[in-house]
């Protein structure tokens, strides 16, 4: 496994674990088991490269039968870590927000989304680097995402915990304006940005 | 931008989500405002990894790119080594992933270039303003055309969310012909009506000068004294007379290339599919591969004779390569051949409509084609070849027919790739269909010898060589002596 393979296992299960944690402490058991659930699946996905090449190395006639019923399960390409991955960023994201509504600990939640967008961005990373031809000097490449990617985690975890943490308080009406200037905000930001 | 638009969408779905909070229609336990705000807090974290991206966003890609290749004819499947230089003439590029267009059906060889490192047509690098990089891979394929016509660039931001795409078309376009192997021929005896006026190697049915006994006249002023037939004098003495040889001359050669794709529908059944890779590509040759080699290594045999050749690929389109001499001609038609493929035409459907003022009168035509012939359900509505072949011996054309042996070609593939679950006794219904076919064929082969017509039928297991080597190889000094030419 590469070491941006080891980062993204890594971040995804920080993720999961803190998600499912905070909802356990919350009471909400179902919902912890869920993402527990699904956490295993990511991981088992994100593992599939190193189990199937064990399963093919393996030599045991007992077990020969397990080889395509785990490459069938598994998978054999990059696609189903993608696919798990984009899942995990939308499942991750409503899991914290639930957990939000819900009254869990903001700081096991924050970690938990935060868990899943970088396990999500490091498994578009090792994508990408596999279109690279086996020649290609790679270092420079992984040094500046992992240095960006370091630098918006850490800017956004603290915007969060900020927002989070100082106590601010709207009326109905105002929460509404401010949040339709976010949404339109951004939008013409985006598209100004496109344009740049 | 999939991925742009997931973030764009989940960023949105939480806003969503944190309005809906405080407004009661999700139900809060104590604070519902407090919630929604702690929801919209943690889309922030979101809203930051899309800013830095946007932020880093590349410019416009703005490459110069020189695409060279080590040569621009090779022989099938030989190693083609490709240089591509590019230039950043624009904006600094912080991921950009370059790929060249590969025309299809040709594939990147695996092991170290001549650079010593493992080729690829695409790469992943950095590329700053005004850099350059250089780097190499080996391609081959089988035979055909390939126009290189493209590179595609793909820029990234350092996290890989926005790309910008581009295509940039090259200046310079490679192109590459694989050429069919030519096969070498020694001899190949033939004797058409009609000879040009240069010498060469082709019998002309003209006296003369010559190596071969051709007959006997009366002694004229000039001829060599060792010319002079003794015996022939001694029985009449008053006169003399001299032995004349046969004149050997050159002559026009037309082949005709059946590129019809009814007439080589052979390999292409369950057992064709059977031996498919899982690319769709056939590790054996085709039927037409095997015609294409035989035209190849008869025009190189014919041109090494001095004679003059020209080419006519049969097919969805006429496609004429006109007549000509010597090594120029060769590389013509074997670049003709190498564009070569198969192809439909309701127009050319069968062989009626070959063009035959093409051909100078009484030359000489080879037609290299399975044949499409009897109650083919392949056949259109009008004739078969055989009478079409024999119509074009009628106004004096001296015709020759190659004709790989689709039956024994196609009971090969079906015993060296049988049906799942089909044994012996499925195998001997394939036998006897075989020797059906194989009758029918053996006689529509005779009714085109008895029309004068010299037919080669050519299992395509044996070598080429030997079956020309049989068939129209140099006859003994014996068999000359008795008119035994072709």
């Amino acid at each position: 496994m590469t070491r941006v393979g080891v980062l993204c296992l890594a971040s995804s299960g920080v993720g999961i674990a803190a998600l499912a944690w905070g909802h356990w402490e919350n009471g909400s058991v179902t919902l912890a088991l869920a993402v527990l659930l699904f956490g295993a699946l990511w991981l088992a996905a994100q593992c599939r490269t190193y189990l199937a090449a064990k399963c093919r190395t393996y030599r045991a006639a007992k077990w020969r039968w397990s080889q395509p019923v785990l490459r069938r399960l598994l998978g054999t390409g990059m696609g189903l870590r993608v696919w798990f991955s984009t899942l995990g960023l939308v499942i991750t994201a409503a899991a914290a927000a639930a957990g939000f509504l819900l009254g869990a600990p903001s700081g096991w939640m924050i970690v938990g989304a935060l868990g899943g967008l970088l396990a999500w961005d490091l498994t578009d990373l090792d994508r990408r680097l596999g279109f690279a031809g086996s020649a290609d000097d790679l270092s420079t490449i992984k040094r500046r995402h992992l240095a960006w990617l370091g630098l918006a985690a850490a800017t956004g975890l603290m915007l969060a915990t900020a927002a989070v943490l100082i106590p601010l308080h709207f009326s109905f009406a105002l929460t509404v304006l401010l949040a339709l200037a976010a949404v339109l905000g951004l939008a013409r930001l985006v598209s100004w940005l496109y344009q740049a | 931008m999939r991925r742009a638009f997931l973030l764009s969408l989940v960023i949105y779905a939480l806003l969503l989500a944190g309005l809906i909070a405080p407004s009661g229609l999700v139900p809060p336990a104590d604070s519902g405002a407090n919630r929604g705000g702690s929801v919209l807090a943690l889309s922030l974290l979101y809203v930051t990894y899309l800013v830095v991206c946007l932020l880093r966003a590349p410019g416009n890609v703005s490459l110069q790119i020189t695409h060279t290749l080590s040569a621009e004819r090779v022989g099938t499947n030989m190693p083609v080594v490709v240089t591509m230089t590019v230039t950043n003439t624009g904006p600094s590029l912080e991921e950009v992933l370059i790929e060249d267009d590969l025309p299809p059906g040709l594939t990147v060889c695996k092991g170290p270039g001549p650079d010593g490192r493992e080729g690829s047509p695409r790469h992943l690098l950095e590329l700053a303003h005004g850099k350059t990089v250089t780097w190499t891979y080996t391609i081959r394929g089988p035979r055909g055309y390939y126009a290189f016509s493209s590179v595609r660039a793909q820029a990234r931001d350092p996290l890989g969310l926005i790309d910008r795409k581009q295509t940039f078309a090259l200046s310079n376009a490679g192109r590459l012909f694989v050429l069919p192997p030519v096969l070498r021929l020694k001899y190949v005896a033939i004797r058409p009506r009609r000879t040009r006026v240069y010498s060469g190697l082709v019998p002309a049915r003209v006296g003369g000068t010559g190596t071969d006994f051709f007959g006997v006249r009366e002694y004229q002023a000039g001829d060599p004294p060792h010319w002079i037939n003794w015996r022939a004098t001694a029985r009449h003495p008053d006169t003399l007379f001299s032995n004349e040889f046969e004149q050997e001359r050159v002559t026009d050669i037309g082949i005709v290339l059946d590129g019809r794709r009814r007439a080589n529908l052979y390999g292409v059944g369950p057992a064709s599919r059977r031996r498919s890779q899982p690319d769709g590509t056939h590790p054996y040759p085709t039927i037409f591969e095997y015609s294409t080699l035989a035209a190849a290594a008869l025009a190189d045999a014919f041109l090494a004779q001095g004679n003059r050749v020209s080419l006519l690929l049969y097919g969805r389109f006429l496609r004429w390569t006109l007549p000509g001499y010597g090594k120029v001609q060769r590389e013509r038609i074997l670049r003709t051949l190498a564009l070569a493929e198969l192809g439909d035409s309701q127009i050319f459907a069968d062989l009626d409509h070959i063009p035959t003022q093409l051909f100078p009168a009484h030359s000489q035509v080879v037609l290299v084609s399975p044949l499409l012939y009897g109650d083919s359900p392949l056949l259109t509505e009008r004739t078969d070849d055989v009478e079409v072949l024999i119509r074009l011996r009628a106004r004096g054309y001296q015709v020759m027919v190659i004709s790989p042996d689709p039956v024994a070609f196609e009971v090969a593939l079906i015993r060296a790739y049988p049906a799942p679950g089909r044994h012996q006794a499925g195998l001997h219904d394939v036998e006897l269909a075989a020797r059906i076919a194989r009758i029918e064929r053996r006689l529509m082969l005779q009714r085109l010898q008895r029309a004068g017509i010299q037919v080669i039928d050519w299992d395509v297991s044996q070598p080429f060589e030997q079956t020309v080597h049989c068939h129209l190889g140099r006859p003994l000094a014996w068999q000359r002596a008795v008119g035994g030419n072709p």
